[in-house]
């Protein structure tokens, strides 16, 4: 019964996709306003019946009906309720499923959206997005059918385990998901722009937008696997540069490449193909990423099972890429109205001969934000390309030269590293900089604090935490440098990270500073008024900075917990301590607790820090019924500088002795907040008021960025 | 930045160049098991090694030449070690010839002399309180067996539980 | 509190060594732990996906940790150690491929050098353009950074 609605909820969807799609297409090449109506009507039928069916399924896995194909999959009596309900997402075919009702409601809200505006991209921007909708619907309606109907039985295994051994999973693959399916929105804005031939500045600041939504998401979903796997996997990181986490990363590097160069197209008018680039590729990466956890052909601990989608889904990548490139190759000169003035006016100034040094001093001091803009590409363009380099390396090396070879966290980081700090130095230079051209005597006034802050902070920090601030400028210390890593024992990365992070933060601030003060001085307003009116009159630029602030957050998060980061594996009997740092940890016995789902083995430890007693830590190692191997999970004591992080090796024979690994990890909770300050900022940006208003005005050169 | 009138030839031959290779790269992962590490072992002398079995006698790989000579790794701790053991059992009384030896893996003494009594045992079990063989032999997780010719050569290593099938076809060649 | 590798190491009947390979001179105590967790960073727990001999704990890792452990004690070099791991794992036992793998770590230097290019290219072109004939522009006068920060924040 609920296979067979099921199976024809998700046909509904197929059927409405497919004619919205072809509806869409048509209204935006004729301009028919019935068409549009028309095309409105079938993407929202695709996405109720899509909502419809996930709620279908989620019956279905609620009542225990082991007659539908995915409830037999991870249905079992004995799994608590909640779990039974995410179970929807734990398991393939059910993840794809749960992708079309994201998908839907994407679909609602942007049609809600621009029900009335943007008429000459709406009709193409609905028939890409349906587009992409068929091939979901396809999938769900064939080889990832999780309706299918199956031979009842009592009872299924239940979801997978590490779906219940913590609430971050719960949380964290869907916000993961929005931040995915989402991408697929602004795709389809970047294809109606090459599509209807015209991209404006209108059109640019809506895309914008639609980006920063699920950008967030994904932002938010990157954090919570990292603070998951933190939690949960015990080796007391949070990003081991796995290829599914790599996945991840990649659109979200693109994207916020896109977010930086929107601004230029929206502003200045120029940039505007390499930003669709940015834009289209920010989705196709998503899908990249899909292919990678659902396929089976990368190496992962997040992976799915390998399955019969794989190839389905190649195809659909490669038939997505093909037309990206033909519309961008074919239809971009139509975006190029005239030839761009405004980009060549930041540019060209005086009529005197440029040498080299001359081109790089105008590059670092004498060019407008377009630069720090271009150059900020062009860094995340080239940690896109490393990171994806490095995941698909292995897959080169074995087919072309028959070499088994594993590329991890030497090789990434050794590139992340000065790229990233190159990315956050240039945080500070791009605010700073008015858009056009700058006068010499501005980036003096702008960047003397800034620069003081960094030499100030580094010194206070290399003095504070003993380090040898001229150690690391000596000749013994090259070898550090050249390593490329935030480890011991000169740390010079760290104390570059600090300087850099500093830099960025005093510059980001002096930004809102700045206004405030011209505020007060010029219209005499009070203080407290100034700062109300500055930030609730350029919501998008103070959006941006505090993203930026917790950008830097979460820099010195990374480079704290790698540079200082220390460790001590031991084994104890019972009474016996083991000690790192300023922490101790006693060892006060094990016991068993046996709960419906699982066995967990917990070691009691009594924890200390400076003889300063901070209660018992609990790490365990739980036996779930379906797995061979018990998980262990970590017990974490958390401050705001540092975390002391105990993780079982081994529990000996009668829970008399064991084995641990003790961990200090300095402020790694930043990064945590930081993923929080990202957002609030991404809030702030693009809060409706005012920016509602801006929709229907054509965008005036003033409007900030 | 020059007015394009006409298609953007970088953009189609570039971007249709890079979806070609990307395409190709991941096809190429299809039938492949990224999980599988191939053993550079394999046609490989075995290494040495002088390790007591739990009675206190002590074995050398260099005393073993001339006959052929099965090492499984396992450990009580492992689940398709359970499932493979009886298999084991039986195919050490059935090739008398081939020296059979257990080797254990990361695992405390006492609990395998309580898993052997209970579950039985044909052939010796060496330690491996430091686990230096299991990295000398490449060993990555449990169960894992290598089979030695006379001539002190891996002739094959096999990850995971064995099957009864590929168990016997490897002794019957190693009978002739 | 007994060191992990302490109690391991009460086990081992025989000195460790890499069969015809001669060690260097041991370095000094305290270096032992960083230098172990240096050689330990770069190879890859064979059981687990991608994670580091030094993060993971499994027990294979474990094992092959206090190795590392026992021969920088010994006074092998990281070169050594990685080289007998290749010789009994393969290759894919290092986290950072071989240079004989180059192409993977030039790429990025060559795509960067490229991007380089292409911004300077943008920079002069621009410039040619915006004035052909090379002629003397008078230099467009900035606007006045206050007024344009108001606006800014004005909208």
């Amino acid at each position: 019964m609920i296979s067979t609605l099921g199976s024809g909820l998700v046909l509904v969807a197929l059927l409405c996709a497919t004619i919205g799609s072809l509806l869409g297409f048509r209204s935006g090449m004729t301009g028919s306003a019935t068409g549009w109506t028309q095309t409105q009507f079938a993407a929202l039928g695709f996405a109720a019946s899509m909502i419809l069916a996930n709620l279908l399924m989620v019956y279905a896995l609620v009542t225990h009906d082991f007659s539908v194909a995915y409830v037999a999959e991870v249905g079992s009596r004995s799994t608590p309720t909640y779990y039974t309900v995410i179970s929807l997402w734990s398991s393939l075919n059910g993840s794809i499923l749960f992708w079309g009702a994201i998908l839907g409601v994407y679909v609602i809200a942007l049609t809600t959206a621009h029900a009335r505006t943007h008429r000459e991209y709406m009709p193409y921007t609905l028939g890409v997005l349906l587009a992409v909708s068929v091939f979901f619907s396809l999938l769900v309606s064939s080889v990832a059918n999780p309706f299918a109907a199956v031979e009842p039985l009592p009872d299924g295994p239940g979801p997978n385990p590490l779906l219940q051994n913590h609430w971050l999973m719960a949380y964290h693959p869907p916000t993961l998901y929005l931040g995915y399916v989402g991408m697929a929105v602004p795709f389809a804005m970047c294809c109606a722009a090459l599509l209807a031939g015209r991209l404006e500045a209108g059109w640019i600041a809506q895309l914008r937008r639609w980006l920063l939504i699920p950008w967030v998401f994904l932002t938010l979903g990157i954090t919570m696997g990292g603070w998951w796997s933190y939690e949960v996997l015990g080796w007391g990181g949070y990003w081991a540069w796995d290829p599914v986490e790599n996945a991840s990363f990649l659109p979200w590097l693109t994207g916020t490449a896109f977010l930086h160069s929107a601004m230029v197209v929206e502003r200045r008018g120029a940039l505007k193909t390499w930003t669709l680039i940015l834009g289209m590729s920010t989705f196709l990466l998503t899908m990249l990423g899909t292919f990678m956890t659902r396929s089976g052909v990368f190496n992962s601990v997040h992976s799915f099972t390998q399955s019969e989608i794989g190839p389905v889904f190649l195809w659909f990548i490669a038939i997505c890429f093909v037309c990206s490139v033909l519309l961008l190759g074919l239809r971009d000169h139509k975006l190029h109205g005239s030839d761009n003035p405004a980009w060549d006016e930041s540019l060209g100034d005086t009529g005197e001969k440029l040498s080299v040094f001359a081109l790089i001093g105008k590059i670092v001091t004498g060019s407008g934000r377009e630069i720090a803009i271009l150059l900020q590409n062009l860094l995340f363009s080239l940690f896109t390309f490393t990171v994806l380099l490095g995941v698909l390396y292995p897959l080169i090396a074995e087919s072309l030269f028959e070499r088994k070879v594993s590329v991890g966290e030497p090789y990434f980081d050794r590139f992340a590293l000065p790229i990233g700090l190159a990315i956050v130095s240039l945080m500070g230079v791009g605010p700073a900089l008015p858009w056009g051209t700058t006068k010499r005597d501005l980036l003096l006034k702008k960047f003397a604090i800034p620069v003081v802050a960094a030499a100030v902070a580094t010194a206070v920090w290399a003095w504070t935490s003993g380090e040898n601030l001229w150690g690391w400028a000596s000749a013994e210390s090259a070898w550090a440098w050249l390593r490329i890593e935030f480890l011991p024992p000169q740390h010079p990365y760290v104390l570059l990270s600090i300087a850099v992070c500093t830099f960025a933060f005093v510059a980001n601030l002096n930004e809102f500073i700045e206004p405030v003060w011209v505020r007060v001085r010029a219209r005499k307003e009070g203080i407290p008024r100034a700062v109300v009116q500055v930030t609730t009159r350029a919501r998008r630029r103070f959006g941006g900075h505090i993203a930026h602030y917790g950008v830097i957050s979460a820099v010195i998060a990374i480079a704290m917990s790698k540079g200082y980061r220390a460790e001590s594996d031991a084994m104890l009997q019972i009474g016996e301590v083991v000690t790192v740092g300023a922490w101790s940890a006693t060892f006060e016995g094990a016991e068993v607790r046996e709960e419906p789902h699982r066995q967990s083995r917990v070691a009691k430890f009594h924890v200390r820090k400076n003889d300063k007693d901070l209660g018992l830590l609990e790490p365990k190692l739980n036996q779930y019924q379906r797995m061979p191997e018990p998980i262990g999970t970590p017990a974490v004591y958390e401050t705001l500088t540092g975390d002391f992080y105990l993780s079982l090796i081994q529990i000996g024979e009668e829970g008399k002795s064991v084995s641990v690994r003790a961990m200090v990890m300095p402020m790694v909770i930043w990064l945590w907040i930081a993923a929080a300050i990202i957002a609030f900022g991404t809030i702030v940006a693009i809060w409706p008021p005012r920016t509602a208003e801006r929709v229907a005005a054509p965008v005036s050169p003033e409007v900030a960025a | 930045m020059s007015e394009p009138t006409k298609p953007n030839i970088a953009v189609l031959v570039g971007g249709l160049v890079l979806t070609g290779a990307l395409v190709a790269v991941l096809a190429s992962g299809f039938g492949r098991d990224p999980k599988a590490l191939p053993s550079v072992l394999e046609q490989k002398p075995a290494p040495e090694f002088i390790k007591s079995d739990l009675d206190g006698n002590e074995w050398r790989l260099s005393a073993l030449k001339g006959r052929w000579v099965v090492i499984n790794f396992w450990s009580t701790w492992c689940l398709p070690c359970k499932s493979e053991h009886p298999l084991l059992l039986s195919a050490a009384s059935e090739y008398p010839d081939v020296q059979f030896l257990g080797v254990v893996f990361s695992d405390e003494i006492p609990k395998v002399d309580a898993y052997l009594r209970k579950n039985g045992s044909a052939y010796p079990h060496l330690a491996d309180p430091d686990g230096r063989m299991a990295i000398d032999y490449g060993v990555g997780g449990v169960p894992e067996t290598f089979f030695i010719g006379p001539d002190g050569t891996i002739v094959k290593k096999i990850v995971g539980p064995l099957d009864e099938a590929t168990l016997n076809q490897l002794l019957e060649g190693a009978k002739e | 509190m007994i060191p992990l590798w302490m109690a391991t190491a009460a086990l081992a009947a025989e000195p460790v060594g890499i069969p015809g390979v001669e060690p260097g001179p041991p370095p000094p105590a305290d270096q032992v732990d960083a230098n172990t967790r240096e050689v330990a960073s770069g190879l890859r727990c064979p059981v687990c996906q991608g994670l580091s001999v030094a993060d993971s704990s499994s027990k294979t890792s474990i094992e092959m940790h206090l190795t590392v452990r026992e021969l920088v004690a010994a006074g092998y070099s990281k070169e050594q150690i990685n080289a007998f791991f290749v010789s009994r794992y393969g290759e894919w036992v290092l986290l950072a491929p071989e240079s004989s793998h180059w192409i993977v770590w030039l790429a990025p230097l060559l795509v960067g050098g490229l991007g380089i290019a292409w911004i300077g290219s943008l920079v002069v072109g621009s410039r040619k353009k915006s004035n052909p004939a090379g002629a003397p522009v008078a230099p467009k006068p900035s606007d006045d950074y206050e007024r344009q920060l108001l606006a800014e924040v004005d909208e």
